[in-house]
């Protein structure tokens, strides 16, 4: 292996664990977070010569995060199964998952792009103006969107809560 | 900040779930199969850029040989555009091939004359010359060999910025010509001529004169008439 590609090795083996848990927040699917980081990680390497010596990290993270909303404005294609997904039963509401399982309801109501702002500001805690440039819009969109992405999210959650109060009473 | 029911509501309450550790076990990242892939991206990538430089390459070259074969060719007069002059040395081991033309300007060097000489630099295409130089008590100088001859008729070694600046624009038109004349925005700015027998072409030159006419545009259409005032170019 050239030297360039163990170096790149080392860069997956390091970055790969936020990388897929940042994907599988984008995506809420994980073999749809691993195709997507798989896809960032090609990028990557391909412009590695370049971004070596810079912050392949951030590089990364932006590649994977116009990837994931430019899959979703490609048209739309559902693959057929056979299996039918399990459903989320009753869980204990002081239970780590459940905070994921709202985590996850709440992000599949946002659109894409209010979806990876929310990720690149509060996972990777980015600063606003940051994002805008990863995402290429204006430092007013990213501030309008988070609002109304953190809005909806609020919406569920409280949707979420006045469930849980019924069930409890 | 918790809702009573244990739902996430808050912005700190919101980044702690986003780092907490999914629910999911990913498959570890395949490095062998993302350098494959993305060494192919690279390779195409490294392709099509060296593709794209040889194709502009292939233009400009493509747009040189065009425009110096239009340059060059009849259909291309009346517009010529000003060379600037080669500088290189002439006359030396070369040989005089036609009279001296006065051009009747003067200058710190002497009088400012035009001539023919042959051409060893390449005598394989380019049997003479113009030459610009000054009639000194010495003896004749040579100053600047201006550019090479072709057979085409048309206009040959047309040359600006002569040394001194007295004879802003010269060369010479193959074939005899009754008038030759620059255009300069509306005005028509005729040069002095001379007709050689051998070789058989109409020597011009602008003088002093029309120096700040001539040295303003960037090129200058030149035109050469016959007897009767018609364009001998097209």
């Amino acid at each position: 292996m050239a030297r360039g590609d163990s170096e790149f090795a080392d860069f997956v083996r390091a970055a790969s664990p936020r990388l897929l848990h940042a994907a599988y927040l984008l995506s809420g699917d994980r073999h749809q977070a691993e195709d997507d980081v798989q896809t960032a990680l090609v990028r990557a390497y391909t412009a590695w010569p370049r971004i070596r010596r810079q912050d392949p990290f951030a590089y990364a993270r932006k590649v994977l995060a116009n990837h994931v909303i430019d899959r979703w404005r490609r048209p739309y294609r559902e693959d057929a199964t056979e299996d039918v997904p399990e459903r989320s039963g009753p869980r204990d509401f002081t239970d780590g998952v459940v905070n994921q399982e709202w985590l996850m309801r709440a992000l599949s109501a946002l659109t894409p792009r209010e979806r990876a702002i929310v990720v690149l500001r509060h996972y990777w805690d980015l600063p606003e103006a940051e994002v805008a440039a990863e995402l290429k819009v204006s430092l007013g969109t990213v501030k309008s969107t988070n609002l109304r992405a953190l809005a909806k999210m609020r919406v569920t959650a409280a949707g979420r809560a006045a469930c849980a109060a019924g069930r409890a009473s | 900040m918790r809702g009573r029911a244990g739902v996430v509501t808050g912005l700190d309450e919101l980044r702690a779930a986003l780092t907490e550790p999914p629910p999911v076990a990913f498959t570890p990242i395949d490095v062998e199969a993302v350098i494959r892939r993305g060494g192919r991206k690279r390779r195409v990538r490294r392709l099509s850029a060296a593709g794209a430089t040889v194709f502009a390459f292939v233009c400009v070259l493509g747009c040189v040989v065009t425009g110096a074969h239009l340059l060059r060719s009849p259909a291309a007069s009346p517009v010529t555009t000003l060379a600037v002059a080669a500088g290189q040395p002439a006359y030396g081991t070369a040989v005089r091939l036609s009279a001296v033309v006065d051009t009747n300007v003067v200058d710190a060097e002497g009088s400012v004359v035009l001539f023919f000489t042959s051409a060893p630099a390449r005598p394989d295409s380019a049997p003479y010359q113009l030459v610009l130089g000054h009639r000194t008590p010495t003896g004749l100088t040579a100053d600047v060999a201006a550019g090479p001859r072709a057979d085409s008729p048309g206009f040959h070694a047309v040359t600006a910025g002569r040394p001194g600046r007295d004879v802003p624009l010269y060369g010479y038109y193959s074939g005899q010509a009754s008038r030759i004349a620059a255009e300069v925005g509306n005005l028509m700015v005729t040069a002095d001529t001379y007709r050689l027998a051998q070789p058989p072409v109409t020597v011009f030159w602008f003088p002093k004169r029309d120096r700040e006419l001539l040295t303003a545009p960037d090129s200058v259409p030149v035109n050469a008439y016959d007897e009767s005032g018609n364009p001998l170019t097209k």
